[in-house]
């Protein structure tokens, strides 16, 4: 079920509070809580509800060890907990990729799988390893499994994060009233809306301009490689944008508050702050639980530059099981790298930080989105004018030497100019939360989301899945 | 404003708001997949569900089809009947690909409809366009597909219809329609307006619809899976015995000339290659330079359709007879 499909928005969601709603007021906190809890698994039960059950067993398990952990820390338990949350991720995510590697690095023909991957699964496998850590540090206090249960399957979250810390969210769980007030409501629809309208209406119209170069990406010549590169850029950016305010959003309407995971990612000024904007609680994640343990943070320039590399390397894979996201992962890990070294040598002026930073991002989602690197040093190539600068024929004919036209089958020429007018939103604009926190319910306001509202329903009648989901 | 009004505002939008545009689109019915005969058909039929829902109906009123992109919709199938003996029924669609012809014929085959003949018209630009999205106008007949009903007309009723229904009301209420799709007759386009403006005032018409090019003479990448694509629906045709006449259309010149010759030659080539019985009606200059025969640069009028149809289905068809036909008309 997506967020974005009419299923979810005119019978899923207003069922789901309905019944939220009658249940705490008539029965109580806790019932309330298990219509939270019923709602995730059909949720999730509607894509495939055998991989419930997957769900259902790992959390029994993780439970169990949390319990054993939280009363006698134990590292030994600790690596067998985690062990074995990494084991299913490399089970469903990565055999046939490993098996596919060996396959052309041995000659050999052992057959692929096919496993269908659980959706989600690495959003909540690191959320569960998380949590094991917490609970061996002593940071877990609440053991009410019903509480735990809704903190992994807690639907807003459970797909495509963000990845909460049980502290933060549980909590909020403790409390003798859950229904949100009003001023959390409005703040909920507000992100409902606002996510939904970048969805629907903006990336889902980017994409028209991603799939068919991507898959063609030895015909794209100059204009069609960066427009193709820039249509993904900006897609990924309001897509996961779409999917964190939603999630944030909807998280709302239940009365509860999960964490900002997405922040202006194109406003940063070096790698290392886009990565404080760009998949925040992934980031948290990354930095608590392996940079930090590398020795990043305390132990001179190159072992920080090191930990940066080997932690991106392992959160390119943690985005795919290909060789194109390891790369993805490598370059971002030069860059951090990079900026570890240089950061206190200079400072590059703001404007230029962020105009150098997102060229960078840029080459390096090509690489993300490839099929194959062939393709993604294809796209470069022709980014790079060493293929020629050919453009299509309707605005640029009259351009001189070096340029010469060509009919496209990708692009009229056009698109890139509104693709620029988007990117500059997307860097000098507020975003969301900050027009969240500065506003006051108005007239106007209340128009501006009735415009979006209208607008996205009628874009409702071809939902497509957030990018993230197949992470 | 509260908070509570401003949540009140924007709960009710949203509930109403959805009301209101299912409640639009399935009484408006912008695409015209629901069956609603109560306006006037308008300019955004779902063609590729309508015409084949009405094959469906009719199984054995028609078993040869014209087909190809819009600019087919002028050719008329009773024509065709006369000349062949057939039962023709005009199934183009808009921006219509060999592809989707192929796959229509399959399943309508598949489902024990009678094919014996096809008629088709080819155009260089379904060969050097990739769709784009999922477009409400063109989504295929569910027996075509292969998708349920419920899951084809559900999209339909949260569809970015409001121009399009808009445009349907409007159209209704005008003294006399514009356009008609002949869905449930011949299948053809009626260009209405069109002639209407064409019979006022021929040559302001020219005028206004055949301004000169702003730039022309690009080469172009042609698709390789359109010619896959056309070369497997030959096959096809031919394993399952159906005869097929095609032609490449005689668009106006100055389309021609947005293409380069080299790339334009090339494409023939290619099509060809695949199917060298395809007659080139590209190579009609005279009538090809003459914006009196055309609707616009894109498609021609009803004069050129029939006299293609009686070159084509005589014994040796040839572009000079449309020559011909241009000299005996200026005369």
């Amino acid at each position: 079920m997506l967020f974005n499909s009419p299923v979810f928005l005119f019978a899923f969601l207003p069922c789901a509070l309905l019944a939220y709603w009658i249940a705490h007021r008539v029965h109580g906190v806790k019932s309330a809580q298990w219509v939270l809890l019923f709602a995730s698994c059909v949720f999730y039960g509607a894509w495939d509800w055998r991989y419930l059950l997957l769900l259902a067993a790992g959390l029994c398990f993780n439970f169990w060890m949390g319990d054993i952990l939280s009363r006698r820390p134990s590292k030994l338990i600790l690596c067998v907990g985690v062990a074995v949350n990494l084991a299913a991720l490399g089970y469903f995510k990565y055999t046939d990729f490993f098996i596919a590697s060996m396959n052309r690095l041995l000659g050999a023909d052992y057959a692929l799988l096919h496993i269908i991957l659980p959706l989600g699964i690495s959003f909540f496998i690191f959320q569960k390893i998380a949590y094991l850590v917490d609970c061996h540090r002593g940071l877990v206090a609440d053991r009410d499994p019903l509480h735990f249960a809704i903190f992994v399957m807690f639907f807003p979250q459970l797909i495509a994060g963000p990845i909460v810390h049980h502290a933060e969210f549980t909590p909020q769980l403790q409390r003798t009233r859950l229904l949100p007030d009003a001023s959390m409501v409005s703040a909920g629809l507000f992100l409902l809306a606002v996510g939904l309208f970048k969805k629907v209406v903006i990336a889902d119209w980017l994409g028209e301009y991603v799939a068919q170069p991507f898959a063609h990406a030895g015909q794209l010549q100059f204009l069609e490689a960066w427009t193709a590169a820039l249509a993904y850029s900006l897609q990924l950016y309001f897509d996961f944008s779409a999917y964190s305010e939603m999630a944030m959003g909807l998280a709302l309407l239940f009365g509860l508050r999960l964490p900002i995971n997405f922040n202006s990612p194109y406003k940063a000024a070096s790698v290392a702050e886009f990565w404080r904007r760009w998949h925040i609680t992934l980031g948290r994640f990354l930095r608590d639980y392996l940079y930090i343990p590398l020795g990043g943070s305390h132990h001179g320039k190159r072992r920080a530059a090191l930990a940066a590399l080997v932690v991106m390397l392992l959160g390119g894979l943690w985005h795919g099981a290909g060789w194109t996201f390891i790369l993805w992962g490598l370059m971002h890990g030069l860059y951090l790298a990079m900026h570890r070294l240089w950061s206190s040598r200079f400072t590059l002026p703001r404007p230029v930080g962020i105009a150098v930073t997102f060229s960078a991002i840029l080459f390096a989602w090509v690489m993300f989105r490839a099929a194959t690197v062939h393709d993604a040093i294809s796209i470069w190539q022709a980014m790079l004018g060493l293929k020629g600068f050919v453009l299509p024929p309707a605005l640029y004919s009259s351009l001189p030497y070096p340029f010469s036209v060509r009919f496209s089958p990708f692009i009229n020429g056009i698109e890139v100019w509104f693709m620029a007018c988007l990117l500059a939103f997307t860097m000098l604009a507020k975003n969301s939360h900050e027009v969240l926190s500065s506003d006051v319910p108005t007239r106007r306001s209340a128009a501006y989301v009735f415009g979006m509202i209208l607008i996205s329903i009628l874009a409702l009648g071809h939902p497509s899945t957030f990018l993230y989901f197949q992470f | 404003m509260s908070h509570r009004n401003w949540n009140l505002f924007v709960v009710a939008a949203f509930l109403l708001g959805g009301v209101a545009v299912v409640a639009f689109n399935y009484f408006v019915d912008p695409y015209e997949v629901f069956g609603h005969a109560y306006l006037r058909s308008g300019y955004a039929v779902n063609e590729r569900f309508r015409k084949v829902e009405h094959l469906l109906h009719e199984p054995a009123a028609h078993d040869s089809f014209i087909m190809g992109s819009s600019v087919m919709g002028v050719f008329d199938p009773n024509k065709a009947s006369q000349l062949s003996g057939r039962r023709y029924y005009n199934l183009s669609f808009l921006a219509g690909t060999p592809k989707e012809a192929f796959e229509v014929l399959r399943a309508l085959k598949r489902n024990g409809h009678p094919v014996k003949e096809v008629f088709f018209g080819l155009d260089f630009f379904t060969f050097y366009e990739h769709p784009k999205g999922n477009s409400s106008m063109a989504r295929a007949h569910p027996l075509v597909s292969g998708e349920t009903f419920a899951s084809f007309y559900l999209p339909y009723l949260f569809s970015s219809g409001l121009w399009q229904g808009s445009t349907r009301i409007a159209h209704h209420f005008q003294a006399s329609p514009s356009i008609l799709f002949e869905v449930d007759g011949t299948g053809m386009y009626r260009l209405y307006d069109y002639d209407r403006r064409i019979a006022a005032d021929h040559a302001q018409y020219i005028r206004e619809m055949f301004p000169a090019n702003q730039w022309g003479n690009a080469d172009v990448d042609w698709i390789g899976e359109r010619f896959d694509e056309f070369s497997e629906f030959c096959h096809w045709l031919d394993d399952n015995g159906i005869r097929a006449r095609f032609f490449i259309h005689p668009f106006y010149r100055e389309t021609l000339n947005t293409v380069s010759n080299k790339s334009y030659a090339e494409f023939k080539t290619r099509l060809r290659k695949i199917r060298p019985g395809i007659v080139d009606l590209s190579e009609a200059e005279a009538l090809m330079a003459n914006p009196y025969w055309y609707y616009d640069k894109r498609h021609y009028r009803p004069p050129v359709a029939d006299r293609i149809l009686d070159l084509m289905f005589s014994n040796a068809p040839h572009w000079r007879n449309l020559e011909d036909f241009e000299n005996d008309q200026r005369r």
